[in-house]
């Protein structure tokens, strides 16, 4: 374990990155899927099929798809952007569509009954939406939204694949130089582990607390 | 029972003229009609899916029904007919909100909002609809808090309370309002026995105060007790009404007849 | 149209990485399935020997990125002496996490079932396993089917990452073509529909299962 050691520093400064990457990807993600979650639970059947149709795509394609589109894509598009930049990207895009699903669900699955008392005390729709519905449907959302970030957290590591520097490819440089792959990858899976089972964690909880009865 | 004699008006609180109202091809309610004046008590009784909880929900518009008028403290619900009465218009989602204002309702699952304490819940309706300030919705909520019984629980969330609690927290909110007319559905179903008295205690409270309801109940005793004038649903139509006395002495269809046997062997039985 | 005519082009190379993409899903599948529910049954244990040490592998394992299970298997297999080709690093990987992650599910479709059931059980006269195998077995699988097709889907999609070792799967195929010939992103415009036909039928297939199971009950 003593190479490890040696290399924790490089490892650590990867992990940073990757935390950069994460935080990025998952806050982008976030206010764009809650937007159109929003959006979606608001209107009418055409934004819904749109969304449908996102959600599906996005859902049944691989995310090293999209990061490949994203990579070799923006170029052509004339975009001279770094590779992690089309990487987020595509993160983006890809996990706008689960939280936009899970916005969108939540709010419509707060119960009819307590839109109904807000509507009986003479709340207008939008003072139903806003006082009710969105506090109440973002509530539900936290849990699955919470998921939904650790795995972002871990699909970072793919974005090794198209040359960002983050901590799998420093991991892997590290092990072509020393071959000492178990030691090496053992600690880099602990890093990842410290950052993601938190969040599991997290997630538990608000289960526990927020979760539809 | 003692009540408050409220000044005589020559126009009733409520009006319903007509009502019908169908669930696809199952129709609920067949051309209801029967008026209820300012101060009065009015039961609804009758089995499981006779039409009862759902004329409840049409005076205050939570459904929509097909045909026929409602109209509380004069105002029309739901629909404006033109001078003539054969063409009807859907109002304007203002409007809708507007008459909601006038008719308080209380549902048989509380359906308080769980995000807020007890005396926010209270304070939403004032603060929201009627524009007064937090200040004086908050008086104003204390008391009615005081009211049911629940001065100390203000800062409560729902999910602290007991069913019985919340259930008369939902009152403390209606009444924020300050409607003309109450509306009860089924409001002690849900609640353990030992929970019921504190509720109906508190609506044996406000019919003394001369507040005009509307309670749908299972509750016979207290029906009897409460009530000014019992209505007798049944597949959707009215077949009995009158005051509890004369229509359990004398009840007119065999249906009823057979209703009240039930009744009273069941309490017998308890 | 010249570009439909292209991607006629394409095909034949598509269909060899297609082809070792569904190998991949072939071999992980059964094998998460099969294991998966041997975990669950140690994780459902009330030995703590038994049950502690593997929930503490089941969390690891699905707190980890796929991707570096893929490498810890490609860098670390030649170093215990077996030169194993790149396919079945990838396979040895997806089947470990997905066996984590379809023993959770598995685990979750257990514990939703009431408690009553298996009350029930026992005031019938069934032993505690013959509740379980008998009484609560069938009723967690019924409804974990939607869970398990959702897995399934996850897994689909992991097997693209044998493309970062090297392996011509549906995703490299795409890669090389598009080294190969003068097209760029297009190419994998036309992956993820070869995907999507993938993941949509394996929905399908769960879609089906879970009616027809219903009706079964």
């Amino acid at each position: 374990m003593d190479v490890a050691f040696l290399n924790i520093n490089y490892l650590l400064k990867a992990a940073l990155v990757t935390l950069e990457m994460a935080v990025a990807t998952v806050v982008l993600s976030f206010i764009v899927g809650t937007a159109l979650g929003v959006a979606a639970a608001l209107s009418g059947r055409l934004v819904r099929s749109v969304l449908t149709v996102y959600v599906y795509v996005v859902r049944g394609v691989p995310v090293l798809v999209l990061i490949f589109i994203a990579y070799f894509g923006l170029p052509r598009l004339g975009v001279d952007a770094p590779n992690y930049v089309a990487a987020t990207i595509a993160l983006v895009i890809y996990f706008a569509a689960f939280v936009a699903d899970i916005v969108r669900g939540s709010i419509l699955a707060v119960p009819k009954s307590t839109v109904e008392a807000g509507l009986a005390i003479g709340l207008r729709w939008r003072q139903v939406l806003m006082q009710i519905q969105l506090p109440l449907g973002m509530r539900l959302a936290l849990p699955p939204l919470v998921t939904t970030a650790s795995i972002a957290v871990k699909s970072t590591s793919y974005a090794s694949i198209v040359g960002v520097w983050e901590l799998t490819y420093a991991s892997r440089e590290v092990v072509e130089r020393t071959l000492a792959a178990f030691e090496i990858f053992f600690t880099v899976m602990v890093i990842y582990f410290c950052i993601c089972y938190p969040i599991s964690l997290c997630a538990t909880y608000l289960q526990r607390r927020y979760a539809a009865a | 029972m003692n009540k408050a004699q409220p000044l005589p008006t020559s126009r009733p609180m409520i009006e319903v003229r007509g009502v019908s109202k169908s669930f696809g091809e199952n129709q609920v309610l067949k051309s209801i009609s029967f008026e209820v004046k300012e101060g009065e008590v009015v039961v609804l009784i009758g089995p499981s899916g006779s039409g009862k909880s759902t004329l409840l929900r049409c005076i205050n518009y939570l459904e929509d029904f097909q045909a026929g008028e409602i109209l509380v403290d004069g105002a029309a619900v739901g629909y404006n007919s033109t001078a003539g009465g054969s063409k009807r218009t859907k109002q304007s989602e203002t409007e809708i909100a507007r008459l909601r204002t006038k008719a308080g309702m209380v549902f048989q699952n509380y359906n308080l909002f769980p995000h807020k304490t007890a005396i926010q819940n209270i304070m939403m309706g004032p603060v929201l609809v009627n524009r007064e300030s937090k200040a004086e919705a908050r008086e104003h909520a204390q008391a009615l808090l005081a009211k049911v019984g629940l001065a100390d629980k203000a800062n409560h969330y729902p999910s602290q309370l007991s069913g019985g609690q919340q259930q008369r927290v939902a009152i403390a909110r209606a009444l924020a309002m300050r409607p003309k007319v109450m509306l009860f559905d089924e409001v002690t179903s849900a609640l353990d026995p030992e929970l019921v008295d504190e509720v109906l205690k508190t609506l044996r409270d406000l019919s003394t105060e001369g507040m005009t309801m509307i309670i749908v109940t299972h509750e016979m005793q207290f029906a009897r007790d409460v009530a000014d004038r019992l209505l007798f649903f049944y597949q959707g139509s009215i077949i009995e009404d009158g005051p509890p006395n004369d229509v359990f002495a004398n009840p007119r269809t065999e249906r009823f007849q057979a209703f009240v046997k039930r009744f009273q062997s069941a309490a017998m039985a308890a | 149209m010249s570009w439909l005519n292209m991607v006629w082009g394409w095909l034949p190379e598509f269909f060899n990485g297609f082809l070792v993409t569904v190998t991949l899903v072939g071999m992980c599948l059964p094998v998460a399935v099969a294991f998966g529910m041997g975990v669950v049954l140690m994780r459902l244990s009330n030995h703590a020997v038994i049950w502690a040490p593997t929930y503490a592998v089941i969390e690891f394992l699905r707190n980890v990125p796929t991707f570096l299970l893929i490498l810890v298997v490609y860098y670390g297999a030649p170093l215990l002496g077996s030169r194993l080709d790149g396919i079945y690093c990838g396979a040895i990987a997806i089947a470990v996490q997905h066996t984590a992650y379809l023993a959770e599910v598995f685990r979750g479709g257990v514990s939703a079932v009431p408690r009553t059931q298996w009350d029930a059980g026992r005031a019938i006269g069934l032993r505690p396993a013959g509740v379980f195998f008998r009484v609560v077995l069938p009723q967690a699988v019924l409804k974990v089917v939607p869970a398990i097709g959702n897995q399934v889907v996850v897994l689909i999609k992991d097997t693209s990452l044998v493309a970062g070792i090297g392996v011509v799967d549906l995703t490299l195929s795409g890669k090389l073509v598009m080294e190969r010939t003068a097209a760029s992103y297009e190419v994998f415009i036309v992956i993820a529909a070869f995907y999507l036909v993938l993941t949509t039928l394996a929905s399908a297939v769960f879609h089906w299962l879970e009616i027809f199971s219903r009706k079964r009950n």
